[in-house]
């Protein structure tokens, strides 16, 4: 099961040029020499990471989500370009906002990419393939001449951690999936930009970021009208998964004026109810994210009791482009928050196109 | 006088579960995590009203849950039981001997290749009762290379093991949808089949028990032996066809709606020879759909009862009751 939500969660890598922010935002001078500006760069948001600056270059400690204490601990130089490889989509997002492409030397697989930079650079052979974090090539790792492999942190240990450690990788698990917060979330772009020599880019990017999901957010807090029922998930087995009402979905949820039925729940991982419970708590619930599924023929094939609810007629997911999705939904959640208010009030934004999320028809 | 004896304790047993079956049935109906009144009950039966929750609870998902129960219980237990005299060994049957997986492979295929009438309910059925089919020709051929009973339930495990791998080849190049459905199928659940979808499958079920008493006086033969059955006049090659065929229909139709249910088909026709101590099938079959409904049913009770604190899956909860009987069942040969 573990494995599943992996493979779902976790796909790869890819890039795409930086579009929206690329000229405005980006430096085009060597982002190792721009330490001093590290000062101002405090982790705000984030709970599962920090850096310090250090002598010679930055030491970056992970949280472990579970104890809250420091797991891992790497000081990163300045002053060498670091070869990584990205098991996670969101760092292969991150690295393509922060136009840092030339840093990732190694992926999962091509099929989840979005990024064409990343495309590119996979189809010349400047990116090798390494499959997920559970099944990949130990000796293709190591002739890789990779300095730091990014995964996901799904399972307890990476596979073969201590030897690739002897060997002197550096491994370091991306929680960004772990924060309750959509902006914590989103800070993991600044130790991407540690690691990949963009610090300055990606505390201007993350900067930016905040700006617009606060604009939004306000636009929504001085909305009226009433706020529409949501659910969000769908049944594994017989259990339906939706997520706990201190999650990062919840609060995203409520930040786009949406009324989260399970929002009175504890825990910031998922509730699970029965489809009875469902039902029931759901009888008038008006819009259904997230059902991991892109048509309702799919949805009724796994959950063949969804049309009995009222919701099956409001179902929105992020189908535009999954691998779109997986990449930039974790660093850009003013347009995920956008996205939900345009679902959840469509009169606010009433030309503006979707940028993840589409309707499941 | 014995056999006299023997045989009106049987019909007592039997007329005691049958006379307690509907409290079972009403039993596992109400249990459920939602509390509903009796009077929801009946007017949901007659008089439905499609905005009332608990209308459609009762019909969309307990009436057809607790049917389920019954036919698959039922169903997989006469399939063990026509494995078990088919291939005369105790332990043999339908998961076992990789009639299962069979049904399985064809339904990974049917789910992960996207062809859009394979993908279909029918498409679904049609892909598990033609693997149950194929896998049962296939562990009868190899019945007639091997004559030990531990070597042919070996070969059933290893084309579990085969089929396993090759689905798992089919789940590392499908897309996330087709491998969500295809695992959510796999992990197996009474849950997902519709009061509308009930009917065909109730009748495939009866098209599988009448065929299966059409063949108890065969059946009783073949327990004889092989040498015996010919001299008694029976079509080996016929009656072997068409019980792999039965086998197939009841086990494929239940594969499909249900997923893959473990150790009912082999645990419930050993109990019940233990309990019943006679070789005629006709008591057999009907005892093994009985005990393997009221098995099932049970099982789903207690999965609803612990619905509240605990959501298990069927399959699971057959594996922890059946793998010890089993185990049970081994231990009582030796000894």
């Amino acid at each position: 099961m573990r494995f599943l939500l992996f493979a779902f969660a976790v796909i790869l890598i890819t890039g795409c040029s930086n579009d929206e922010f690329g000229d405005r935002l980006l430096p085009d001078h060597d982002e190792f020499s721009s330490i001093d500006s590290f000062d101002v760069m405090n982790v705000e948001y984030a709970e599962n990471f920090d850096i310090r600056k250090s002598e010679g270059g930055f030491t970056l400690s992970i949280i472990d989500p579970n104890e809250q204490t420091v797991e891992k601990e790497f000081t990163i130089p300045i002053n060498k370009p670091l070869k990584l490889i990205s098991l996670t989509s969101t760092v292969n997002g991150m690295c393509s906002l922060l136009d840092a492409q030339n840093a990732i030397v190694g992926i999962s697989s091509t099929d989840y990419l979005y990024d064409d930079q990343l495309k590119a650079r996979s189809e010349s052979g400047l990116i090798a393939e390494f499959g997920d974090e559970s099944n990949y090539s130990l000796e293709k790792i190591i002739a890789s001449g990779a300095d730091i492999v990014l995964y996901s942190g799904f399972g307890d240990k990476f596979p073969n951690q201590e030897k690739l450690e002897k060997l002197g990788f550096i491994l370091i698990p991306v929680y960004d999936w772990r924060e309750v917060h959509p902006l914590g979330k989103a800070e993991w772009i600044k130790l991407i930009g540690v690691l990949s020599g963009k610090i300055e880019a990606s505390k201007k990017f993350f900067d930016h970021v905040v700006q617009e999901y606060q604009t939004v957010q306000e636009k929504v807090s001085d909305l009226n009208t009433e706020s529409p029922t949501v659910i969000s998930g769908n049944l594994f087995g017989d259990t339906w998964y939706s997520p706990a009402g201190d999650s990062y979905m919840a609060r995203i949820i409520q930040d786009a004026g949406g009324d989260y039925v399970y929002k009175e729940t504890l825990g910031t991982g998922s509730v699970e109810r029965s489809i009875e419970q469902i039902l029931k708590d759901n009888s008038s619930t008006e819009i259904w994210i997230n059902p991991g599924m892109s048509s309702l023929s799919a949805i009724s094939k796994v959950n063949p009791h969804a049309k009995n609810l009222k919701a099956f007629d409001n179902v929105y997911c992020y189908s535009k482009n999954m691998n779109l999705f997986w990449e930039r939904s974790a660093a850009e959640p003013h347009h995920l928050l956008t996205d939900l208010i345009q679902i959840f009030h469509p009169d606010l934004y009433p030309e503006k196109e979707t940028y993840f999320y589409g309707k499941v028809e | 006088m014995e056999k006299l004896n023997s045989l009106t304790r049987n019909r007592i047993v039997l007329l005691v579960l049958l006379c307690v079956l509907p409290g079972l049935c009403f039993i596992h109906l109400i249990s459920g995590q939602i509390d509903i009144s009796p009077g929801d009950f009946y007017d949901a039966i007659l008089q439905f009203d499609q905005e009332n929750v608990n209308h459609l609870i009762v019909r969309e998902i307990r009436i057809p849950r607790m049917t389920m129960a019954l036919i698959a219980g039922a169903a997989l237990s006469i399939a063990g039981l026509l494995m078990q005299t088919l291939f005369n060994n105790p332990l043999a049957g339908p998961y076992v001997l990789g009639i299962n997986s069979g049904a399985s492979l064809l339904v990974a295929f049917s789910f992960m290749t996207g062809i859009p009438c394979l993908i279909s309910d029918m498409g679904t059925v049609a892909s598990a009762l033609l693997g149950a089919f194929l896998f049962g020709l296939i562990i009868l051929s190899f019945s007639y290379l091997v004559k030990s009973h531990i070597s042919l339930l070996l070969i059933g495990l290893m084309l579990g093991s085969f089929t396993s791998a090759i689905v798992y080849i089919l789940q590392s190049v499908s897309s996330a949808e087709e491998l969500k459905a295809f695992t959510m199928w796999a992990m197996g659940s009474l849950q997902h089949v519709e009061l509308s979808t009930l009917p065909f499958i109730i009748l495939l079920f009866v098209i599988g028990v009448v065929g299966t008493l059409f063949i108890s006086k065969p059946l009783n033969v073949l327990v004889l032996g092989e040498q015996d059955a010919k001299l008694l006049g029976i079509q080996l090659k016929t009656v072997r066809l068409i019980i792999i065929g039965l086998t197939a229909l009841l086990t494929g139709v239940i594969t499909a709606y249900c997923g893959p249910i473990a150790f009912v088909g082999l645990a419930i026709p050993n109990l019940v020879r233990l309990l019943f101590k006679t070789r005629d099938h006709r008591t057999l079959i009907f005892a093994s759909a009985l005990f393997g409904g009221v098995f099932l049913l049970l099982c789903d009770t207690v999965i609803q009862l612990l619905e509240a604190s605990i959501l298990i899956p069927i399959n699971a909860f057959t594996s922890l009751i059946g793998a010890p009987f089993v185990v049970f069942i081994v231990l009582k040969r030796l000894a």
